[in-house]
């Protein structure tokens, strides 16, 4: 996928341990070594802090609540990750998205999840605009 | 307005005789006019301005009737000694204003009678003039209206009592919206965390089959999977628009067709990524979503599959959506696509899919085939009872 020598790094927080493990597997097929996942809000913040990743995929339904828009405001304002959420809340998310880039919206297909993840990466790597051809995935949820 | 107490003139002096003449009398004189006002039953005093207080000068048998007072107790006496306790300051300013303006003035004012009862008095004052346009009498006359104030109290305390009962009502019914509001935003609660809950959980059951997909499985099992996964994911696109705030309880048909047919694109690469879509704004009852995203899940992998080995030609897929007589047509067509393709797939279409068009759908495939391309249109009530099918 990508022949940077230095791989894409994502944390994953995500509280259902399959669907975690399921990302994980995506993210690695698409290129991305994953730093590590969280399933709750301070575990998350120290996953982030300590990886530094270029991406954090979130859940907003974290073992200790609704807490995912913290992490992802944390990570926007303290790190340079981009942001995005992966939930089957939408109604959930605040309007603004606590400045995360995205949504990825509950059923995903793995393809959908592929592509969107794919995408994500050009962006990381500013190969694209952000406002070319956003993948359908990553569309249809915003 | 001139000092009362100045030295009348000769005129005046010829007025007040008059007056005193014609009002005073105790004797029957020829004039008729005085004869009413001696007789009449509206209750009738003059007072003369230009004596020391304006004192009555003269009043009708009707006035005395009405205050319980003898002629002579009210002579020479201003008419204040019939106000009380309860009489309005307010009214009796309005009073003291007109004749201090000369004006006319009309209130109803609380008076008391000699035995002390009080009665509401609609009281008219109007100035007589002489000439020269002096004021030299004030005429009053007075009409116990004791009655129509009753009622009108009475009208208002039953307003004020409709007033209490209004707002009592307000309160009532602000109270039970509330606990409505409250209620209804609970049932969103649940119903948003249920919807949560399925697609979260149809997330998990496409993980699942993605993890068989991962294992090292025989070219049989994968396929039984990789169905099964189209199958789950399929359900899942379908669901996942679903909730949508704006309309809940619907499913939009057209946004759904462009997300699942761009999934299945993604595996079938001889064909165009992007086809011609013309797609109506068509939204289906929510119940609708699950089969219609089951049996074009089918349907459309079929047809496409069905032509996987001649990539020849026009690859540009064509789907149009759109209602006719409360009926959905759903057309799926290719220039590349031929009748016996179409056919070919439809006859591998697993023949639970066919049941579950016809019995849950009550809809029905068909062949399209003109000039250019050919394909199959599936056709279904939108609203889907046979009622509404007529």
């Amino acid at each position: 996928m990508k022949s940077d020598s230095v791989k894409r790094s994502i944390v994953i927080v995500e509280d259902e341990v399959l669907l975690a493990l399921d990302l994980e597997m995506i993210a690695e097929e698409v290129g991305y070594s994953v730093i590590g996942q969280a399933a709750k809000k301070s575990e998350a913040i120290a996953t982030i802090d300590k990886g530094r990743p270029d991406l954090c995929l979130i859940d907003v339904h974290l073992l200790d609540g609704p807490t995912g828009v913290d992490v992802a405001r944390h990570a926007v304002e303290n790190t340079d990750a981009l942001v995005v959420f992966v939930t089957a809340n939408r109604a959930a998310l605040p309007d603004d998205l606590a400045g995360a880039y995205g949504v990825i919206a509950k059923p995903y297909t793995v393809s959908g999840m592929r592509e969107a993840l794919a995408h994500l990466m050009k962006i990381i790597n500013q190969e694209v605009d952000r406002a070319d051809q956003t993948p359908i995935e990553l569309r249809a949820a915003g | 307005m001139t000092d009362r107490r100045q030295k009348p003139t000769e005129g005046q002096i010829d007025n007040a005789k008059l007056a005193e003449q014609l009002l005073y009398s105790k004797h029957e004189t020829g004039d008729p006019f005085a004869a009413a006002i001696r007789g009449t039953r509206m209750a009738m005093i003059v007072t003369d301005p230009r004596q020391e207080d304006n004192p009555i000068i003269f009043a009708n048998d009707s006035f005395c009737r009405l205050t319980g007072y003898h002629h002579d107790e009210l002579i020479g006496r201003n008419c204040r000694f019939l106000q009380g306790p309860e009489t309005n300051p307010r009214d009796i300013a309005a009073l003291n204003r007109a004749v201090e303006r000369e004006e006319d003035v009309h209130v109803e004012i609380m008076n008391y009678r000699k035995d002390g009862t009080p009665f509401w008095n609609s009281l008219f004052i109007s100035p007589v003039r002489n000439d020269d346009g002096e004021v030299v009498f004030f005429f009053g006359s007075q009409l116990d209206v004791s009655n129509k104030k009753q009622t009108e109290f009475a009208l208002h305390s039953v307003n004020d009592e409709l007033r209490e009962t209004k707002t009592l009502l307000e309160q009532q019914i602000d109270d039970r919206t509330a606990e409505l509001m409250r209620l209804l935003a609970q049932r969103s609660r649940l119903v948003n965390e249920l919807d949560h809950r399925v697609k979260n959980n149809l997330q998990l059951i496409s993980s699942l089959l993605g993890f068989e997909l991962r294992n090292d499985l025989g070219e049989e099992a994968r396929e039984l999977v990789t169905r099964l996964h189209q199958r789950v994911d399929a359900l899942g696109l379908a669901h996942r628009d679903q909730h949508n705030k704006d309309a809940i309880g619907y499913f939009r048909v057209d946004n759904f067709i462009r997300v699942l047919i761009g999934k299945i694109l993604v595996q079938h690469e001889q064909w165009e990524r992007e086809p011609r879509y013309a797609l109506d704004q068509i939204s289906l009852p929510i119940g609708k979503a699950a089969p219609l995203a089951l049996a074009l899940n089918e349907f459309v992998r079929a047809l496409l599959g069905g032509v996987d080995s001649s990539p020849a030609g026009d690859n540009l897929l064509i789907i149009s959506a759109t209602t006719r007589n409360g009926r959905l047509l759903i057309t799926i067509s290719s220039r590349n696509l031929v009748r016996s393709a179409c056919q070919d797939a439809l006859d591998a279409v697993e023949p639970w899919t066919v049941k579950l068009l016809e019995k849950q759908l009550n809809a029905q495939i068909d062949f399209v085939d003109d000039d250019n391309s050919c394909g199959v249109v599936l056709t279904m009530p939108v609203n889907g009872t046979h009622d509404e099918e007529r």
